[in-house]
Parts: C-alpha cells; structure tokens; sequence
C-alpha cells in the first residue's frame, strides 16, 4: 500500500475513535511541535502489520515531566513505548551558556529516572546540532560555545543511556544532515515554530516504526538469491561470463548495486546463500572471475544449484544454515519461482524483482526492515565467517570417524566468568536458547545483574573455538548455593557446538568449581518444553542420579562432590578470558 | 461536489468531504487549527506540485480562497 493510503487509513482509524483495545501504544514527548509525525507514524506501524496503534503526545516542551509520570503524560495512551526528542536550544530559552548545561543535565536524570520505572521501550533521539545565527562573526579560533555544548549533552546522552536495556537511540542530526536543505522549512518555522518538512517527518516515522516493529517481530536471517536476472542481466548458461550484464553500465550497473546492497547485509551478519537452476560451474565461475562480481564466493553461506524446485532447496539451505524457513527471504525474478515458493512454503518471504531494473535496488532498501535486530552483537557479526569454516568442518567430517574428527578438529573451551562487554550476548542466548536448555529461565539484563550481585551465585559464560573458527560465546552456566549444594538455575548452549563434548566440558568444570567452593552436591533440573526434547537425559548422561520428579514432568538430578567427571580427551579447557 | 481540492481538506482536517464547501474557513471549522493547517499545505504543495509563498500561506483562511491562490498560480482544478 502507498504512504498516502496508508496515512488516510491510519486517519480513519483515528475518526474511528476510542474503540478495541490497540496492539501498540506510542507516546511522543518532544521539545518543539511534533505533531507532524503523528501521522506518518501511524501510517508505517500500519504497514508493518499493526492493526489498530495508538500515539499519544505530551504537551509541548513536557519532556522532564513526561518521564517523571509516564502513566499520564500522553493524553490517555498508556505507552509500551516513550519517544523522546529534544533540542538543545527548547529546552533552555535563554541560550547561556549555563543554563544549556543545567536543562540537558536535567534531562538526563529525568530519562535516567523514567528507564529505572518505565517497563517499555524508550527511543530516545540524540538533539541535532544547534543552528546558530547565521550573521554572528564566525570564530575560527575555537568551536562555538553552543556546538562545545552540543557535542558534551550528545556524548554524556551516549555514554549514560549505551547498551541499557529496551533502550534504542535515534539521531537526529544525522538525520538532518542525511537530508540536507530538504529538512527545514523556513516558511514553517516562521509561521508555526515548527522547522521540519514532511520529508523530515516521513524520514523520522520510519526510523521509529522500525524499532518499534523490531521490538516484537524475529529478524529474517538469510536472503537467498537467484542467479540468473536477479544477481546479473541474461542467462549464464546461454550467454557465458562474458556475456552476462553487470558492470558500469545500464542495466549492468543496477545489478551491481544490488549486489552491493547485498554485501552491506552480509557485512552485519545476514546469512546470503543461492538457490538457482544452473550448473553449479558455470554460477561459480562467474563468482570467481568476473570482474565486476561484488559479491564473492566467500560471502556465500549455503548454495543449492540445481534443477529441483526451488521451495525443496530453500529448506535445505535452512537446514544447512540450522535456521527456519520462516527465517528466509527469498528473491527471483521470475513469478512461476515465486508462487512455487510461496506455494509450498508461505512462511518464507518473497521479493520479486522488478521489471523496470532501475527500481531493483529499492526493492532491497524498502524491505531492509526485514532482517532488523535491536540489538547487533558481536556474534551476529562473525555469523558470516563462522559459516564459512562450517562448510569446511563438515566436508572434513565426510572422512573421518567421529573420534578422529573431534581429535582433528583442536577444540578450545574458554569456561569464564563474565565481563561487562559479555553480558548482552549473555541475555540473548539465555532468552532465544529452546532447545538445549534445560529449564529455559528467561531472564531479563536487569535480572542478571541482579543475579550477579547476590553472593553465592555463580555464572559461567563458554567459548568455542576450533582450527576452523571462532564460535563466539555458546553457552551460560547459572549456579546458586543452598546449603551444601550447588544447583544449575540455567544451563543452556547454542546448538551449533552439538555433538563436540562441549556440554561435558562446561558440566565437569562447574562440579570442579562447586567442589572448591567446598559444596558436597550439584543438582540439575530438567523441566520440559515442547522444544528441549534433547537434553531430557542430559544429567543421566553426566552421571547425576535422578533425586525427584514432579508430576509435570520436571525431574531433578543430583550429583556427589567431588566426582569424577572430566572433559573429553579432545577438548583443551581454558578458564581465562577468550579476548 | 468532490473535487481534489475538498478531498485533501477532507483528509487532512478528518471530516466527511460533504461537509466541506468553499465556504469553510478556521472560525466554522473547529478541526482547521493551525496544526491543520501545517499539514493542508504540504498537502496541497504535494498535491498541485506548487510552493506557496508565506503571504499566500497566510491568506488562506477558506477553501474558496485557497481556490482562487491555486488558480493564480496557473493550478486547472
């Protein structure tokens, strides 16, 4: 649907009146006249799949209020999520020097006090820059006292607000100076002390509505290509590498650009794999010899060429890639692929490319909502290279038994506490691990650290690395004390390290941890899910012996210290820090 | 009558577009403030292809005059 469309749908709804209860509630507390995003906010949450959202706005210049009682602030909304917009020269009037320092330290402790309260989400924007009279006698000699100013209130903002939980940060002067002369309007500034243009505005909702649809939907994880008149113009089987259209050149150039964008996914961790009715030769051939391939064969995570339908090949690349095919976007350009896809597997999201190429890169640019994830971690940027070493273990583990793979393969286990750095990877696995995860305890950041301040707990993150890779952070190990006993209250690994004693490792260390922590019992429970089938006999494996059960199913598991349990023969355990 | 011009004021100020003549101005119209009226002229710029001055902005306190301005500016309705 159109924005226009969108933007008289979102009206209606709002003619419509207090109704259904909404599915989103926004509130927007700004320092200068916001009303304009209202709608184009509204618009975009609708095209996103919300249903009935609500906005609801402060007061003019209510920002310390607004924080301060939330519940009340915007007019009847009651907000899962608080936009916050200021500039530096709303909030303090007068423009001195000190009292710009005072109002944006006032700020500060009010978004600082609404983060401890508020449950929600907060999008908190960074102030652009001051605009400075423009007949003032420019200094050279020392950056003006406001921009100083600017430049301290932004990086405080920064430094305090970075890396808190549910907290997502917008900048606005980036996004004026994206748009250039076509954010302000002088003729509204004079006429309604309001300085932005719709495009501003259309900018700005699409920002937050992103966030905001991140904050409830799951990333897609891979975007799986066809060859032929998707990533190049012609056929390569017919026209031959030298024949194909990509390069400076039109139509050439707008598949360049496609590819491009594509690098720029696969650079912050999205998965890119093929799925194209080919000869495998003839594609890779193109990959490894054409010069205007931006994208290599190393950026390709999983590729199936063949003459098979294609639905059938996008599940073996999900296979392959250990993700869903409900984490796939799929492209071609041809419509009969298309509704064979959809067809068989409607839960994978398909682009078509367009017929008027010039619009091929838009296609990109306007889905890249897609694979949005709030929070990148390290680990989402190294998915790609991990990938790669992955395809190699498995062509090595073609050849050799089992044992001699795992010997081959020089499997490093870091088993440490964790430092402030690790505790964002920490959340993420604790609360998207199902399957190996024996008791699947969400918990929250605010509820780890909680965790970490009470004495007699222990939490052990595990690294893994072999000669081919870095595995990044896999798994958590969470222990309390009770008396003489030492009990797991999460133990939970990433999937990916399955089948290489790594679980053992991480087990036998925490017995030798709990045994010099004088402790004479470990105890493990395994409570099911429809989805931790896997580790039902974890414990028993491990040579715990069952203690209770409940009628649920939960079962508890306890084992006497010291034991002897020890990692596998193949795996080195290191207890220092990986980095 | 349903002409583009009503349409947008129908849209932009929220109300039924048979309620709209070009007789309706700010004073009979409580949903035209000025926040609306922020809006209708992006609306119409957007619309009719056309910037309007601040002067032309300012004058135009109904929708028959905001007729008249477009027409001047060589807008066929």
């Amino acid at each position: 649907m159109e924005l226009a469309d969108l933007k008289r749908k979102w009206r209606a709804l709002q003619k419509g009146g207090a109704g259904a209860t909404p599915d989103v509630s926004i509130g927007v507390a700004s320092s200068f006249t916001i009303d304009p995003l209202t709608p184009y906010l509204g618009a975009f949450l609708l095209s996103h799949g919300y249903a009935r959202p609500a906005i609801g706005l402060a007061d003019y210049n209510q920002i310390v209020q607004s924080c301060l009682s939330p519940g009340v602030a915007f007019g009847g909304v009651d907000p899962d999520v608080i936009i916050l917009a200021w500039r530096l020269e709303d909030i303090a009037p007068s423009h001195t020097p000190a009292a710009m320092h005072e109002a944006s330290e006032l700020i500060l402790s009010a978004v600082d006090a609404l983060q401890r309260s508020f449950s929600g989400t907060i999008i908190l924007c960074t102030p652009p820059r001051p605009a400075l009279p423009s007949t003032r006698l420019v200094r050279f000699s020392h950056p003006e006292v406001e921009v100083a100013l600017w430049h301290e209130a932004s990086s405080r903002l920064i430094e305090t607000f970075s890396g808190r939980d549910r907290m997502y940060f917008v900048d606005l002067e980036e996004l004026r100076a994206a748009l250039g002369p076509g954010a302000q309007d002088e003729r509204k500034q004079f006429l309604y002390r309001q300085p932005y243009t719709e495009d501003y505005y259309t900018e700005l909702a699409q920002l937050l509505a992103r966030i905001i649809r991140a904050r409830k939907f799951e990333a897609k994880k891979c975007l799986v290509l066809d060859c032929d008149n998707t990533l190049w113009g012609g056929v390569i089987g017919e026209d031959g590498v030298g024949g194909i259209q990509l390069g400076e050149d039109f139509p050439g150039s707008a598949f360049r650009r496609f590819q491009q964008q594509i690098k720029s996914l696969a650079d912050s961790g999205v998965f890119i794999a093929l799925n194209s009715k080919n000869n495998p030769e003839d594609v890779w051939e193109v990959f490894d010899s054409h010069d205007s391939m931006v994208l290599k064969r190393e950026d390709i995570s999983a590729a199936q060429i063949n003459w098979r339908p294609k639905s059938e090949n996008l599940k073996e690349i999900a296979a392959t890639l250990n993700i869903g095919v409900n984490s796939l976007v799929f492209v071609d350009d041809n419509p009969f692929e298309i509704s064979e896809v959809s067809t068989h597997l409607p839960d994978v999201q398909c682009l078509r490319v367009p017929e008027e190429l010039s619009e091929l890169p838009r296609v990109l640019r306007e889905n890249a909502h897609l694979f949005d994830r709030l929070v990148i971690t390290e680990d989402d940027l190294q998915r790609v290279a991990r990938m790669q070493g992955e395809m190699k273990r498995q062509s090595l583990s073609q050849q050799l038994t089992a044992e001699e793979f795992l010997a081959q393969l020089g499997l490093k286990v870091y088993i440490y506490e964790p430092i402030p750095s690790d505790l964002a990877r920490v959340t993420q696995l604790i609360n998207k691990t199902n399957q190996f995860n024996t008791r699947t305890n969400r918990f929250s950041r605010e509820e780890i650290d909680a965790f970490l301040a009470t004495p007699g707990n222990r939490l052990f993150c595990m690294s893994v690395a072999d000669k081919f890779g870095d595995y990044g952070l896999v798994g958590v190990a969470m222990l309390s004390r009770e008396g003489d006993a030492y009990e797991f209250v999460n133990l939970l690994m990433s999937c990916r390290v399955l089948g290489r004693g790594v679980e053992t490792t991480l087990i036998a260390h925490s017995a030798a941890v709990a045994t010099q922590d004088g402790a004479s019992k470990l105890r493990g429970v395994y409570s099911p899910t429809p989805k931790n089938a896997m580790v039902t006999d974890l414990y028993e494996r491990h040579g715990f012996a069952r203690a209770t059960a409940s009628p649920e199913g939960e079962t508890v598991w306890e084992m006497a210290l010291p034991s002897d349990l020890s990692p596998p023969p193949f795996v080195q355990l290191l207890t220092d820090h990986p980095a | 009558m349903t002409d583009k011009l009503i349409q947008i004021f129908a849209d932009e100020l929220m109300l039924d577009p048979t309620d709209l003549n070009d007789d309706t101005n700010p004073d009979n119209t409580e949903e035209w403030d000025s926040l609306a009226a922020m809006r209708l002229v992006a609306a119409i710029e957007g619309a009719f292809d056309v910037r309007l001055s601040t002067a032309e902005i300012m004058k135009m306190r109904s929708i028959g005059i905001v007729r008249t301005v477009l027409a001047e500016k060589g807008v066929t309705l």
